[in-house]
């Protein structure tokens, strides 16, 4: 009897063994880092003109992850902490050779009429900003707040020439178009987790 | 021993199935909260501080955990701004105390972020001299 028992425990205690062991290496996948961020809509097409010369067809940039910040130059805090946090990204990126080859940044201005070619260069070179892998775009105003209606950024022109507009109108869009993930600006910007996000994407 | 032969399958089962890709809708529309500016005294005292208070409301309810930062210049002058984080209670007002040391017509724009929406508007107030 106790042999039959013993028996039964050596085949079964293994078999026993590796079904927890496929259960927590599941679990462990799924809540770890590993974890894909989920596909949250595709990311709507444009063309804009670029700061730098010609034109920026979104979808042409396919193949390459990118974060997409909608900014105006005269915002005078949340949207200048914004672009000085993806400068920071932008710094730790080419440290690991990402920049520019599997990630761009991309920065459209939704203040056309302030923000000419002139005040946003400077804007961006106040900001180190990388235009190698930044691409920094404007058009007209019709064309600036249909992008921004299309990835869902609320904006109202106020009668002094500021906006009121959304403070999660950060995107990040994978190499296949899809917007993956929509972050805080500002001081509420969780830039560890942007950072770590991007590098979960190019490894995709 | 069978029973824990079921088992086991199950536990694998219901961790896999606890963590199925969760999704996320784009953000809905923000609420656009209403922001009303007033001074205690009213008009302000010269070199006698007073309250300077933005009440901040999103559909009548005030907003607690706004980021608001006061920006004060003289009006029509070219003098240098000054920003002052204002503090928070849990009615949505938001206060900076402070004396004004000349009688003037000041410019405040009120930045403020909330958890949807960033606005910055400007307003005036002005400042006198106390009467003897």
């Amino acid at each position: 009897m106790k042999q039959a028992r013993r028996k039964r425990i050596r085949l079964l205690g293994p078999l026993i063994l590796f079904l927890l062991a496929i259960a927590s290496g599941s679990w462990w996948y799924w809540h770890s880092e590993n974890q894909k961020l989920p596909v949250m809509l595709p990311a709507p097409n444009f063309t804009l003109q670029n700061i730098d010369g010609g034109n920026t067809t979104f979808h042409d940039e396919q193949g390459k992850v990118r974060l997409v910040e909608f900014f105006f130059a005269n915002c005078p805090d949340i949207c200048p902490l914004t672009t000085a946090n993806m400068a920071h990204i932008q710094d730790q990126l080419k440290q690991k050779n990402e920049f520019g080859k599997d990630v761009e940044f991309v920065s459209i201005s939704f203040d056309p009429e302030r923000d000419t070619n002139e005040v946003l260069k400077q804007y961006a070179d106040r900001l180190h900003m990388d235009r190698s892998g930044w691409k920094v775009l404007r058009g007209t105003p019709e064309q600036t707040a249909q992008v921004a209606d299309q990835f869902g950024v609320y904006l109202e022109k106020q009668a002094d020439g500021t906006f009121v507009h959304s403070t999660r109108s950060l995107y990040l869009v994978d190499r296949n178009n899809q917007i993956r993930k929509v972050y805080q600006m500002g001081n509420e910007m969780p830039t560890d987790e942007v950072y770590n996000d991007i590098l979960k994407l190019v490894r995709e | 021993m069978k029973r824990m032969l079921l088992l086991a399958p199950a536990l694998a089962l219901a961790l896999m199935g606890c963590s199925s890709t969760k999704t996320e809708p784009l953000p809905a529309k923000p609420s656009v909260p209403v922001i009303v500016f007033k001074t205690n005294p009213e008009p302000m005292l010269v070199n006698q501080a007073g309250d300077l208070t933005a009440t901040v409301m999103v559909n009548s309810d005030p907003v607690k955990k706004a980021t608001v930062e006061f920006e004060i210049w003289e009006e029509g002058n070219n003098t240098p701004h000054e920003t002052i984080p204002a503090q928070g209670d849990d009615k949505g007002h938001y206060t900076v105390h402070k004396s004004f040391a000349k009688a003037t017509t000041y410019q405040v724009t009120i930045h403020t972020t909330t958890e949807e929406i960033h606005t910055m508007p400007t307003m005036n107030f002005t400042v006198v001299e106390a009467a003897h």
